[in-house]
């Protein structure tokens, strides 16, 4: 089956909560792509989170991070305009009917969609996005057309396990 | 998975709402019981929590001024805070 490699970082007693009794880390990022456990694609955007943590989240001192592979068989692909597109003409097309503003955050978005839609739930496991991050364009970078703060991230829905598998603690941030 | 199967899954969303009679859809949104998520109101992303607590009031900061936001029987259009977190906050309308 089609996987990627993915790498969660958190306190470490739910990493080692996650990889020993596999239990899912669900988080409600509504600004993200809603309720789910979140990946990024390599270990370096692992690590930087976590730097970004422990300046805004200083009472936690022990950060880990843990490393899976994720099944995308039954992947939604926002970095994929033709999908990005059908998937906000269904927003649309949900809102109408049900005669609700549009606006909304994007976690919430798909939130709502796929509470809606068994459908959507049971065929898409995982989603991916690009995010954008205020980071200095690394230097080796400067003056090309390609960027470093672009990162890309997987957040598994439905808190399920079916779709994550060879969890591993690959290390502890100090 | 195959980029035409997302699109199929996605089109076929937007086809069933569009064959559903609006009743239909009423029906549907109550059966699948997610009026907390059709009730809700995005407030803004200018808010800051100032305080929350298990009491019916949270306080709410804007970056003009601060106001409090009592939800409960004496403001029945404020009921509930859906989220709070950073710098966010969504409120939920009755």
């Amino acid at each position: 089956m089609p996987n990627i490699i993915g790498y969660h970082a958190n306190d470490s007693n739910r990493c080692l909560e996650f990889v020993n009794y596999r239990t899912i880390i669900n988080s409600e990022d509504t600004y993200w792509l809603g309720r789910g456990m979140y990946f990024w694609d390599n270990l370096s955007n692992a690590k930087y989170w976590v730097s970004e943590k422990r300046r805004k989240a200083q009472e936690v001192t022990d950060w880990s991070i843990v490393q899976v592979n994720i099944d995308i068989e039954k992947l939604l692909d926002l970095t994929d305009d033709d999908v990005l597109n059908t998937l906000m003409k269904l927003w649309y097309q949900y809102c109408a009917k049900s005669h609700r503003s549009t606006k909304a955050p994007l976690g919430k978005k798909i939130d709502l969609l796929f509470g809606y839609f068994n459908f959507l739930s049971s065929n898409f496991c995982t989603i991916k996005g690009h995010g954008k991050y205020d980071r200095e364009q690394n230097e080796f970078l400067v003056g090309t057309y390609v960027v470093s703060n672009i990162k890309t991230i997987y957040c598994v829905k439905n808190g399920t396990n079916l779709n994550i598998y060879n969890r591993e603690f690959i290390s502890e941030v100090v | 998975m195959d980029k035409n199967k997302s699109l199929g899954i996605l089109e076929s969303c937007i086809r069933m709402l569009k064959d559903m009679s609006d009743e239909e859809f009423a029906k549907s949104l109550m059966d699948k019981n997610l009026h907390e998520y059709e009730d809700s109101y995005y407030a803004g992303d200018n808010f800051n929590v100032l305080e929350s607590s298990a009491s019916d009031t949270i306080i709410l900061s804007t970056r003009v001024t601060n106001f409090n936001v009592t939800f409960g029987v004496n403001k029945p259009n404020f009921y509930g805070l859906y989220e709070a977190k950073g710098e966010h906050a969504y409120i939920d309308v009755a």
